[in-house]
């Protein structure tokens, strides 16, 4: 009786969970559908917020930034604060697979010939004075940027433009520069040589208005009531050294709508940072950089912490350069015995474990034209074979070459202490004697540009996602006085091949195992970044791509990673109270 | 008096004269400078440009000549690391900051070292008197940027009572100005100890005794007033060091003030700011360490100012 009572129970009990279940499904189902079709909320600028957001009026993030005094791309890129990215519309954009999309130009051709090209602009974009963004404003600021008395300190990077470095070097005037409007939708851009990848390199082109830089000069990005936005954001307040605010652009007309209200940017000096995670875990910033090992290994030790970490592949190598024209690096074999002497993966597993991947080209994983670790064989860790080429070139047992000094640039705690671990192995496989030698940023610039460096360790982080960026600072004349005619002719190939993009490719393959196989420089590894983030932030900027990676740069909000959103933490549960009383949150 | 102070002046700027030609001399010597290229190298022209817009392209001697000659009407330059505004500018916008916390930090050392500098001594070689000594060791010898750290992840992130920086309301002094007052607050509690164990074995205070008076007016109106004496020495070096902010303190408290230029300014090799802040900081001691001498006179009878046989 009691056993049959006992089934009876159960089997009803068993009833209602699957009742309870289908009900949930169809809730779910239900709730899923309504989510897409109609919205809770829309924003202040009129973006329709995801099924699972949060009001507009907690649509807020706050982040630690550093400190600079300008917010105009044109003017200083190495001074600019992070507002600088947020607040100008670029001719084109990316998305998360890095691929080419319109920002400002909605399309562009090339002529027959390569070298002209025509970039029609979006109609309806304004800046946030409601005067027309026009085309005559992207020819104001590209000319701004190669104009002598604007002093700018990233004209390198538009050197494909025609008359560029002659504008910079005043042999001709500036309106002379290969820029022009034919009318306020139409863009000409001529280059020197062809240059397939120029719309990829107009993803910097974050526009500086005319009519605000005419009338308040150099300063006009620096006050609220100055800064004309043409961007996603504009600024609300900074005060200096303490705190800067955007709200999203009610103006705006362009093809990045955020879902956010407000950004908060709180300044900090870079000499000293503040402490980052104990303020994220203070519910004061909703992201930040995991910088150290150490702050990694607790952070994924927390049960509480270990899901809002998150780590990616950033397109950034570490390499060891040389002076190639003097003994004992002007000789390819004791340039190959440094590389196979070095135990690239022992590093990454202790010195660098969790921020890098061992590396043995320039271009690492995910990256166009990327060599798929080809080389991990003929650079990679062979003691034997390295002594045998110091012997060869005639340093037996490294008797011969003097002691060395290797370079660092104010590496932090991590880099230094893998350039030890490099230290080491030289010492114990080549019988090298190496001194570690971290310098501040300007004395090591100074000897790196001047080739006054022998030998040294510094990193390079990409710009664009394109091979002629990070294989170009190997061409003649540039970082290192590594000179090769064949890579530079090839890179020069690579940059007239404007019709079949594959052929392209394999150029820049080819370039680049010139460049490794004669040792130019050994590559290392190539870093991780890892972040961590509140639960509560959504959005497929955050999300990796097919491959992998991730577009989100992090502290810089760019514009093109703004499509995230602050989430109800669970269905119908609003963020922790603490941090809606935060300061700045909420506040409308 | 008047002469002294006179000749104390003229004496001050031959020594600021002095320290304008060292400072431009060691600043220039260092390798690099403020417009070096960060990532790619730039074109010898765009460098050109860079230098010429700065005025850095002229001979040294001149550059002095041109600062110094602006220098003697106020014009310091434009601070390289923020151009958007003139050296007076940033320093007026960040040293009251400093001189706030600078201030509430001497304010609290001095209050609570002379406390328990008096509490040691009249409990010598008490738990009293070994409980202080430790506070003070630690306060002098811990690392500042140690305990903001400790007090950051205690007070912040554990018990979330205090924001972890920034700087707007009371609370966000009271981590910083803590931090900031140990060090001196160490100092001041073993100068007070020491002196007035020394004034307790005055011939004073046994007269002072003996006539009847009770303990506690020997302490607080006779030993007390003769034992401040010697921190007035101590505060005058100080001040000027106390008062232009600290670059641990501000930087990891994120505090918007003056303390962190000292160092990034170096770093950044931004000749105006460097220069200003070199004659900030000799004006400050010049003028701190004349205020303490006439200080001294008028509190001490036994110090004068004695020349020739006037």
């Amino acid at each position: 009786m009691q056993n049959k009572t006992g089934i009876s129970m159960l089997r009803r009990s068993s009833l209602l969970i699957l009742v309870a279940g289908m009900a949930w499904l169809a809730y779910g189902l239900i709730d899923t559908l309504f989510a897409d079709s109609e919205p809770r909320y829309v924003n202040s600028i009129g973006v329709p917020l995801p099924g699972d957001a949060l009001p507009p009026g907690q649509q807020v993030i706050r982040v630690f930034s550093e400190s600079r005094p300008y917010n105009e791309w044109f003017r200083t890129v190495y001074k600019g604060a992070a507002g600088k990215y947020i607040i100008a519309e670029p001719l084109t954009r990316t998305n998360r697979d890095f691929e080419l999309r319109g920002g400002a130009a909605e399309r562009w051709e090339v002529s027959d010939d390569g070298l002209d090209w025509t970039f029609h602009l979006r109609p309806g974009l304004q800046w946030s004075d409601g005067r027309p963004l026009t085309a005559h404003d992207y020819v104001f600021s590209l000319r701004r940027g190669a104009d002598p008395e604007n002093a700018y300190d990233f004209g390198w990077y538009y050197q494909p433009i025609r008359n560029w470095q002659a504008v910079v070097a005043r042999t001709v005037p500036v309106d002379s520069l290969g820029v022009w409007a034919s009318d306020d939708l139409t863009l000409h851009i001529a280059t020197e040589e062809t240059t397939p990848h120029l719309p990829l390199l107009l993803t910097y082109s974050w526009v500086s208005p005319e009519h605000a830089v005419r009338k308040y000069g150099d300063t006009w990005s620096t006050r609220p009531e100055t800064c004309v936005s043409s961007g996603p954001f504009v600024m609300v307040e900074w005060i200096k050294g303490e705190r800067m605010v955007y709200e999203a652009n009610p103006m705006y007309r362009g093809v990045d709508k955020p879902y956010l209200e407000k950004l908060i940017y709180k300044m900090f000096n870079l000499t000293t940072p503040p402490p980052r995670i104990p303020a994220y875990e203070a519910d004061e910033i909703d992201f930040t950089e995991v910088e150290n090992q150490a702050e990694l290994a607790r952070l994924l030790s927390d049960d509480a912490l270990s899901d809002q970490v998150h780590t990616w592949p950033n397109f950034w190598t570490h390499y060891l350069f040389f002076d190639v024209t003097q003994p004992p690096f002007n000789d390819r074999r004791v340039r190959l015995a440094l590389s196979l002497a070095i135990d690239r993966d022992a590093i990454c597993r202790s010195a660098l474990k969790g921020f890098a991947i061992p590396g043995y080209a320039m271009l690492p994983p995910g990256f166009p034209a990327y060599s798929d670790n080809a080389y991990a064989e003929s650079q990679g860790y062979d003691p034997e074979r390295a002594r045998q080429l110091l012997a060869e070139a005639g340093y037996p047992d490294g008797r011969g070459i003097p002691g060395l000094d290797m370079w660092l640039r104010n590496e932090i705690v991590m880099h230094r202490d893998a350039a030890e671990g490099i230290q080491a192995m030289l010492q114990r496989n080549l019988n090298l004697e190496v001194e570690v030698r971290n310098v501040e940023n300007k004395v090591f610039m100074d000897g790196l540009n001047n080739h006054t460096l022998a030998f040294g360790m510094v990193p390079y982080e990409f710009d664009f996602v394109d091979p002629s960026n990070l294989l170009g600072l190997w061409r003649s004349n540039g970082r290192h006085n590594w000179n090769n005619t064949d890579f530079d002719a090839l890179m020069t190939e690579a940059e007239a091949e404007v019709r079949d993009p594959s052929r392209r490719i394999s150029l820049y393959k080819e370039a680049e195992r010139l460049l490794v196989e004669d040792v130019a420089g050994v590559f290392l590894w190539h870093r991780q970044r890892a972040q961590v983030w509140k639960p509560y932030l959504k959005g497929s900027a955050l999300e990796p791509n097919a491959s992998g990676y991730r577009s989100w740069r992090g502290d810089q909000v760019m514009s093109s990673s703004i499509t995230f959103y602050l989430a109800e933490d669970e269905p119908g549960l609003a963020l922790p109270a603490r941090r809606q009383n935060a300061e700045g949150a909420g506040a409308r | 008096m008047f002469r002294y102070i006179v000749y104390r002046i003229v004496g001050l700027v031959g020594v600021l004269f002095l320290v304008t030609v060292i400072t431009f001399s060691l600043m220039h010597a260092v390798p690099g400078g403020p417009f070096d290229e960060e990532k790619m190298p730039l074109s010898a022209e765009a460098k050109a440009n860079i230098l010429r817009k700065y005025g850095l392209d002229r001979p040294l001697y001149e550059q002095y000549g041109r600062y110094m000659w602006n220098a003697l009407q106020f014009d310091f330059g434009i601070p390289f690391q923020s151009p958007g505004e003139t050296v007076t500018d940033l320093i007026a916008r960040t040293w009251p900051i400093s001189m706030q916390l600078g201030g509430m930090g001497l304010a609290v050392a001095f209050s609570f070292g002379i406390l328990l500098g008096i509490l040691s001594a009249i409990r010598q070689n008490t738990w009293v008197d070994y409980g202080t000594t430790v506070i003070a060791t630690l306060g002098i010898t811990v690392p500042s940027f140690a305990i903001s750290i400790l007090f950051i992840v205690l007070f912040a992130t554990i018990w979330r009572v205090l924001p972890t920086g920034g700087w707007g309301g009371p609370e966000t002094w009271i981590m910083p100005v803590i931090v900031y007052a140990l060090g001196p607050m160490a100092i001041v509690a073993r100068y007070t100890r020491s002196s007035i164990l020394e004034n307790l074995r005055m011939d004073y205070v046994r007269t002072a005794r003996a006539k009847g008076l009770k303990e506690r007016s020997v302490l607080f109106i006779h030993v007390l007033k003769n034992s401040l004496i010697p921190l007035l020495t101590i505060m005058g070096p100080m001040l000027p060091g106390v008062m232009t902010g600290s670059l641990f303190v501000e930087g990891i408290f994120r505090i918007p003030g003056l303390g962190q230029f000292f160092v990034t300014s170096i770093f950044e090799r931004d000749y105006p700011m460097i220069m200003a802040l070199t004659l900030l900081v000799a004006v400050l001691i010049g003028i701190v360490y004349l205020i303490t001498d006439i200080l001294y006179a008028l509190v001490d009878p036994r110090v004068r100012y004695v020349r020739g046989s006037k």
